[in-house]
């Protein structure tokens, strides 16, 4: 015991330099980021319903169980959070590649097109969504109007109001949303790629997508996919875009976690509710992200 | 050295004697008074009453702390969870934080001496009865809130109706038809009856319960109405050919902007109707009248919803004599007077219409003829036909389940039956709750 504690000790003493630099960051972690995890995990065994009362009751996992289980939503918000994420996930990986793809090319005006491709990425989402609410609106969208103008509609569409409407356009402008921070970080990849490999593939008859599949994407794909999982968990916790373009509605249907735990706990002031669905969620995500981790074989890299 | 500490306690007593009567100045208790009117207008009216008051009560220091009325409710639940409690708020939805005892029931007091002519007889029952849970009034009303249908009455006279022709739902249905037209000619309608603009829970569910109070239903008794509901249900679906295709994803604002423009030719809104109205065209306000809802087949009198604006004492305020002398003050004919003629309605009785008309114009001075008519409108129904809005401790809840089913419900997804299905699994364990 005495020789653990040593070794600990000398190892503190050899080290306490860079210890002393990374202890502000671990003491802001600890307070800012563990405790509250910690504090949510906690409240959830506990009836907390401030319209009740304000003294919190313990109750084991009777929150879980009605969540799970006698909840109206939950399972359709879960369902709703899963196609917001991984949806607009896939196609930002897609369009960014895309993108980055075309910008790593040497064409005339390269730098104005990378320059001119972040401006979605870096416009306030409350303007994003006020822009787009206008855009879409059923009434005087400009949507509607050069649609019907041109023929393809010939009733005005509410497009946020439609069930059969509302996810494909909300994965859109997600899309158009994020896509830049992709592209920006694979065409940093693709840069890495040898310009001499490319040409070999060439002078042994690759047309352009046999050297992406077998040449570009070999190569970034530890970048692809941490990218890709940065974006999936950004967007899985990510309140600010639904709650700007559609708050949730109309009823549950574009209802994600983050809007439904912001509802339940602030709304109906269910904080015991919230807290279960909070860390109902940050089990899904640390599961994914553990088996991600494994079967992308990130682990090794 | 003697010298010296003699004359520094000679300072260190004047000082404290000075402080001290600083300190005494400063006994006054503060009234932590939240106002959750945020517009510039509303603003410098409390600006201006808050520095009366000060002025007024030389015993109490009148502090005020804005809060948006959308943040309210939460704003001051988590301070009331902090233990940290104003002593008085301007409110609406008091009923969640009632049900705590957050507030101090005010019945006794309004029934001992008046003060400002502040009495139970100088209310409109309607909103005193809105104002008061289980028995307990906990709110003093400042104005009255009613819901009433907007009409274009151009449109309609060109029609070769009148707004007296809206009498019943059949009469409704008849008119909106009439006003759905194509006007100039290119083949599309370009000109609605009606709108719901249920795209917002909050209006989804406050039009609609103006709609089915017209019927003689509140829509949160829905198990033990089914036949009312249902003809609510049916009605609604049978106006939607009048309404725009898009409204389900409309909001208010969407909605005036329609009205305005002549798009739509009735649409259901609040008393506030003139404040929102006139920056989007205040000349439509020249056109515009004010009718309850027409009744439905199981109604035999209109019914139309109001709801007060009111005053309410928070049950942990230290100065709870001197919050409820302040709350007689800002409630007295004058005050009530000029908040009402600002925005929404009086609450007391003994401002008259022609009172509150000529209040009302000073703050429309290039419609005011158009304003005086419509708050006059609002106000008779107010007077006539209010009946206490429901108060709903989950209301944001109720009325984000009520306006899935709802908007499912209009785009033809659920029938009558299955609508009704859902709304009754749906609203009674909210309300219960």
């Amino acid at each position: 015991m005495i020789s653990i504690f040593s070794s600990i000790y000398s190892r503190f003493k050899e080290n306490w330099v860079a210890y002393a630099f990374m202890a502000p960051l671990v003491i802001f972690l600890l307070i800012f980021g563990a405790y509250p995890v910690l504090n949510v995990i906690v409240l959830s065994f506990f009836k907390l319903d401030l319209y009740e009362s304000f003294q919190r009751v313990f109750h084991g996992l009777a929150g879980y169980r009605k969540i799970l289980f006698q909840d109206p939503h939950f399972w359709r918000v879960l369902s709703n959070t899963a196609i917001y994420s991984f949806g607009s996930t896939i196609l930002q990986v897609f369009v960014g590649f895309l993108a980055a793809w075309l910008l790593s090319k040497k064409i005339k005006g390269r730098a104005i097109f990378r320059g001119i491709m972040l401006i979605p990425w870096v416009t306030p989402i409350i303007v994003v969504g006020i822009a787009w609410r206008w855009m879409l609106n059923p009434s005087v969208g400009m949507l509607n109007f050069y649609l019907s103008k041109i023929g393809i509609i010939n009733n005005y569409i509410a497009w946020l109001g439609n069930e059969t409407t509302i996810w494909p356009v909300l994965l859109i402008i997600s899309t158009w949303k994020g896509y830049p921070y992709m592209a920006l970080m694979m065409l940093a990849g693709i840069q890495d790629v040898p310009e001499s490999l490319l040409e070999s593939a060439s002078m042994d008859g690759a047309n352009a997508l046999q050297k992406i599949r077998y040449v570009v994407l070999p190569i970034i794909k530890p970048i692809l996919l941490i990218t890709a999982l940065t974006a999936t968990l950004l967007t899985w916790n990510n309140f600010r875009f639904i709650y700007a373009m559609t708050k949730g509605g109309p009823g549950y249907s574009t209802t994600t976690i983050s809007i439904y735990i912001q509802s339940r706990s602030f709304q109906d002031f269910k904080l015991g509710e919230g807290a279960v669905i909070a860390t109902l969620s940050f089990l899904v995500l640390l599961a994914f992200t553990v088996v991600y981790i494994r079967r992308g074989g990130l682990e090794a890299q | 050295m003697k010298k010296l500490l003699t004359g520094l306690l000679v300072v260190f007593l004047f000082s404290g004697l000075i402080f001290g009567g600083f300190s005494q100045a400063q006994d006054e208790p503060t009234i932590t008074y939240i106002e959750p009117g945020t517009s510039e207008a509303e603003k410098a009216r409390t600006e201006r009453i808050s520095k009366e008051i000060n002025e007024q009560f030389d015993d109490l220091d009148f502090q005020v702390e804005y809060i948006p009325w959308g943040q309210l409710r939460n704003k001051i639940t988590t301070r009331l969870m902090a233990g940290d409690a104003p002593d008085m708020v301007l409110q609406q939805d008091f009923t969640a934080l009632a049900r705590l005892g957050a507030f101090e029931p005010l019945g006794d007091s309004l029934e001992g001496d008046p003060m400002y002519d502040v009495s139970e007889d100088n209310f409109n029952d309607a909103l005193l009865e809105y104002s008061t849970m289980n028995d307990e009034l906990y709110m003093l009303p400042l104005a009255g809130v009613a819901w009433g249908l907007v009409v274009r009455e151009d449109l309609l006279n060109e029609e070769g109706y009148s707004v007296k022709d809206l009498e019943t739902w059949e009469d409704f249905k008849e008119i909106a038809k009439a006003l759905t037209k194509d006007t100039d000619g290119d083949g599309d309608v370009d000109q609605y009856g009606y709108i719901y603009d249920s795209g917002a829970p909050r209006y989804a569910w406050r039009e609609a319960e103006l709609v089915a109070h017209s019927n003689n239903v509140r829509l949160e008794n829905v198990e033990a109405n089914e036949k009312k509901v249902k003809e609510f249900l049916s009605f609604i679906k049978d106006l939607k050919p009048y309404t725009p295709s898009g409204d389900t994803a409309m909001d208010l604002n969407d909605a005036y902007r329609a009205y305005a423009q002549g798009r739509v030719a009735m649409m259901v809104t609040g008393s506030w109707f003139n404040s929102n109205i006139v920056t989007v065209n205040k000349e439509v306000m020249k056109d515009t009248r004010v009718v309850p809802f027409p009744k439905g087949p199981s109604a035999d009198e209109f019914r139309v919803p109001v709801n007060a604006v009111g005053y309410s004492m928070f049950e942990k305020s230290q100065n709870k004599e001197k919050v409820w002398k302040v709350m007689n003050y800002l409630t007295s004919k004058e005050k009530a007077l000029s908040f009402a003629a600002m925005i929404n309605l009086p609450a007391r009785t003994d401002i008259s219409p022609e009172e509150f008309a000529e209040a009302s114009k000073e703050n429309y001075p290039e419609v005011p003829e158009a304003n005086a008519q419509i708050v006059t409108d609002f106000l008779e129904i107010q007077n006539k036909y209010g009946v206490p809005r429901s108060k709903l401790a989950y209301g944001p809840r109720i009325e984000k389940e009520f306006s899935g089913i709802i908007t499912n419900f209009r785009q033809g997804n659920l029938t009558v039956g299955e609508a009704y299905s859902q709304l009754s699994e749906t609203l009674p364990p909210l309300v219960k709750n």
